[in-house]
């Protein structure tokens, strides 16, 4: 094949830019740490690092969900004890009234501090989050539960996402930690209800301890309302663990799909600017001979 | 020995001094682009019996200048016409690929992508505190965001169908002028008388049929009187000294009316659709007619889905202040899509809750927030749009590169057999003054014999 100064110069041209080009690029990929930085460069890893990044912003999310779900419990639980507490209390006064050695004061004073305990208990249960009463379901209502036991919430479940699949319930109902309503035997209804049927009871010198039964079976109530609770509360755990786990297996896998292998692209960077150096050096020794330099 | 060989010695003399005087051009132009080197044709004169009584010099020997041609090999020109047209071609597309590409920038933490999370991510804040104004704020925001999002990447798409459109103008306007100049440069060849050098007009002329290839895929038919002709697909824009010129018309297509676009087309003479086209303008007018409009109506796919999928779940659901909820998104396109207007006034309208369970329920919000995981969802569109262009992208830069190299290469062979070399040149120079000289020597030593034979002879006895 013939070779002219042009087509030499214009070869020399194209491999010195191709080069550069490749030098570039190395220069390009350490500096930003990533081999893909547009879904061309490489179709499938992009596509992966797509799909990575989604799910890590759905996990952010989904564990922003659960740590509203896990601060919901917690004060769930809180409230959950101090009604036991108050509940242990009113138990103490009812078996302090039957005593027999009270007179009518005392009784009267023992009645008004139970009707204290049942607006405690009725107040407990009103608690709220951000304005949300804990115990009232999702009902307008503010205060859910009157010092009467009567109760205008719903049943209806707080849900939290936190994966693509599981909504975790994070309110307990509130006939389930105050026990039912009952219309016609207030006696057999919630706490609030059964305070006020003990106080009134001892008021009018009847002994509170017919009522015993019921205080048990309600501080049962408050119990396994405590144990869903605590479930629930292992449960948010657990996703925890697993939001974490997934996180750093998805970032893991993500970088494996994108980021440079800095070793590699350090040694391809040398190798590379080796064979620039090499053709750039053998271009200013080819191109500067002539035969005129010997011709006389 | 006589006066014949006197006239070949000069013809020799003649000719070398020629071959000086193209060497010198072809010295001067070994830089100049598009420049063939040129060749004296010499041809040695037969002697003939018959001659030497009738005295006719010519017959004699000698050397006779046959003309002056440009070393070119026509089987590399014609191939290095098709494939940097067809390199050309691939390159626009694919440079056009890459800047719609460049519109969506993904993958990224800010394109439409993560503003579809943020809207489901609000959409959940919303269902976490459905009775909290902060969180309703926040949504219409995020909601906001995704709509100014697609609507940047619809006018993106809608810029570069204007660039590629007033491209597709210029290029038109560059091969008339192209075609006006081959057409001058036949005129002047077939009208120039045969002693003169028509070789650098040549030469200007195959660098406007290169040029012409590049951005039409041209192709060209020699005729004999040394014009030519050039065709692009069947139709033919230069015909000896006459030209058809090309223009651009915009027409209503079913196709593209959806997207607001009218179809682009290069018509011949005013009248008459050009149907094959190849080179630059083909990748920009593919562009223009079906790359970008497709991209223009995915989008608008991906809005309309997500107006769709949002407003139906959203009109199940129940305001603040226990109303039925109307639209979320109103709009119908990428371009038009936009936060319902009684949203943004007031973001207690945002339907949360499912009706009747009252003002703390964010049912219904928690449902749209699940349209994340939708595979047949807005975001999955976006998606896989974003991925398919992406996959185009990248196998038009491997056909594109690959096509560039190959012409490259074609390029390189073509330029080799028509180009100067230094080295050659100085090589003739050296032979070019030797035979020079020795032309010379021959016509002072037959001066030499003639003066022998003119004053020396006859002179005895004076």
């Amino acid at each position: 094949m013939r070779i002219s100064n042009q087509s030499q110069v214009l070869q020399t041209k194209r491999n010195v830019s191709s080069l550069q080009g490749r030098i570039a690029e190395h220069q390009t990929n350490i500096a930003t740490g990533k081999r893909v930085r547009s879904m061309s460069d490489d179709p499938s890893a992009a596509a992966q690092a797509y799909k990575f990044n989604r799910q890590l912003r759905h996990l952010d999310q989904y564990s922003r969900n659960l740590d509203d779900a896990k601060s919901w419990l917690d004060l769930a639980d809180q409230v959950s004890q101090t009604v036991d507490d108050r509940l242990i209390r009113a138990r103490n006064l009812m078996l302090q009234s039957d005593s027999g050695v009270l007179g009518q004061d005392a009784r009267s004073a023992i009645a008004e501090e139970i009707r204290g305990i049942a607006a405690d208990v009725a107040d407990s249960l009103n608690t709220t989050r951000t304005g949300h009463p804990i115990f009232g379901g999702t009902s307008s209502s503010d205060a859910p539960f009157d010092a009467n036991g009567v109760f205008s919430g719903n049943t209806k479940a707080v849900l939290r996402s936190v994966s693509d699949t599981v909504q975790l319930e994070v309110n307990i109902h509130g006939d389930m930690i105050a026990g039912a309503y009952d219309a016609t035997t207030p006696a057999d209804g919630n706490i609030m209800q059964v305070l006020q049927a003990v106080a009134t009871d001892i008021d009018n010198g009847l002994p509170a301890n017919t009522h015993l039964a019921r205080i048990e079976e309600l501080q049962h109530g408050v119990h396994s309302a405590q144990a869903t609770i605590g479930a629930r509360q292992r449960g948010v755990e657990g996703h925890e663990d697993r939001i974490a786990d997934t996180r750093l297996s998805v970032e893991t896998n993500r970088s494996k799909a994108v980021d440079v292998d800095i070793t590699r692209e350090l040694l391809e960077l040398k190798a590379t600017e080796v064979s620039y150096q090499a053709s750039i050096g053998v271009a200013a020794r080819v191109l500067s001979a002539s035969v005129l330099d010997f011709l006389r | 020995m006589s006066v014949e060989g006197l006239s070949s010695a000069v013809s020799g003399l003649l000719a070398h001094r020629r071959r000086l005087d193209v060497i010198s051009h072809n010295v001067a132009n070994a830089n100049t682009e598009g420049y063939s080197r040129q060749r004296v044709d010499l041809t040695a004169n037969s002697g003939s019996a018959i001659g030497i009584w009738s005295g006719s010099s010519s017959s004699l020997g000698g050397v006779t200048i046959d003309g002056i041609s440009r070393s070119r090999d026509a089987f590399l020109e014609v191939r290095s016409l098709a494939s940097s047209a067809n390199a050309a071609e691939l390159q626009s597309s694919y440079a056009s690929h890459l800047d719609l590409e460049g519109v969506l920038a993904e993958p990224s933490d800010s394109g439409v992508a993560a503003a579809f999370d943020d809207l489901w991510a609000a959409f959940d804040d919303v269902a976490n505190f459905p009775d909290q104004l902060p969180q309703r704020v926040a949504l219409v925001n995020s909601a906001t965001i995704l709509t100014e999002r697609l609507g940047e990447a619809d006018s993106g798409f809608r810029a570069l169908h204007t660039a590629a459109r007033q491209t597709i103008e210029a290029t038109v306007a560059t091969v008339n002028s192209l075609a006006e100049e081959i057409a001058a440069i036949n005129h002047a060849v077939a009208t120039s008388s045969g002693g003169t050098n028509t070789n650098d007009l040549l030469d200007q002329r195959d660098a406007a049929v290169s040029r012409l290839a590049e951005l039409t895929g041209a192709r060209v038919s020699q005729r004999d009187n040394g014009t030519i002709d050039v065709y692009v697909g069947n139709s033919s824009i230069v015909q000896g000294s006459r030209t058809f010129e090309l223009s651009v018309t915009e027409t209503a297509d079913p196709g593209l009316t959806p997207v607001g676009l009218q179809r682009t087309d290069i018509m011949i003479g005013g009248s008459v659709r050009m149907t094959s086209l190849g080179g630059e303008l083909a990748g920009h007018v593919s562009n223009v007619n079906s790359a970008i409009p497709s991209a223009l109506s995915t989008l608008d796919g991906v809005a309309a889905q997500l107006i769709s999928d949002v407003n139906a779940l959203h009109a199940t659901g129940e305001d603040l202040d226990g109303n039925v909820g109307g639209a979320f998104f109103s709009g119908t396109s990428a371009a038009t899509i936009s936060v319902d207007a009684a949203i943004l006034a007031d973001p207690r309208a945002v339907a949360a809750a499912s009706p009747g369970s009252g003002i703390r329920d964010g049912e219904i919000a928690l449902g749209i927030a699940e349209l994340r995981n939708s595979a047949t969802g807005a975001d999955s569109l976006y998606e896989s749009f974003s991925v398919s262009l992406g996959l185009a992208t990248s196998s038009l830069q491997r056909r594109s590169s690959a096509q560039s190299e190959a012409a490259a290469k074609v390029d390189e062979a073509r330029l080799a057999a028509r180009s100067v070399s230094l080295d050659e040149e100085m090589v003739d120079l050296v032979a070019t003054q030797r035979a020079y000289e020795a032309s010379a020597r021959v016509v002072s030593a037959i001066d030499q014999m003639l003066d022998t034979l003119v004053n020396r002879l006859g002179t005895v006895g004076r």
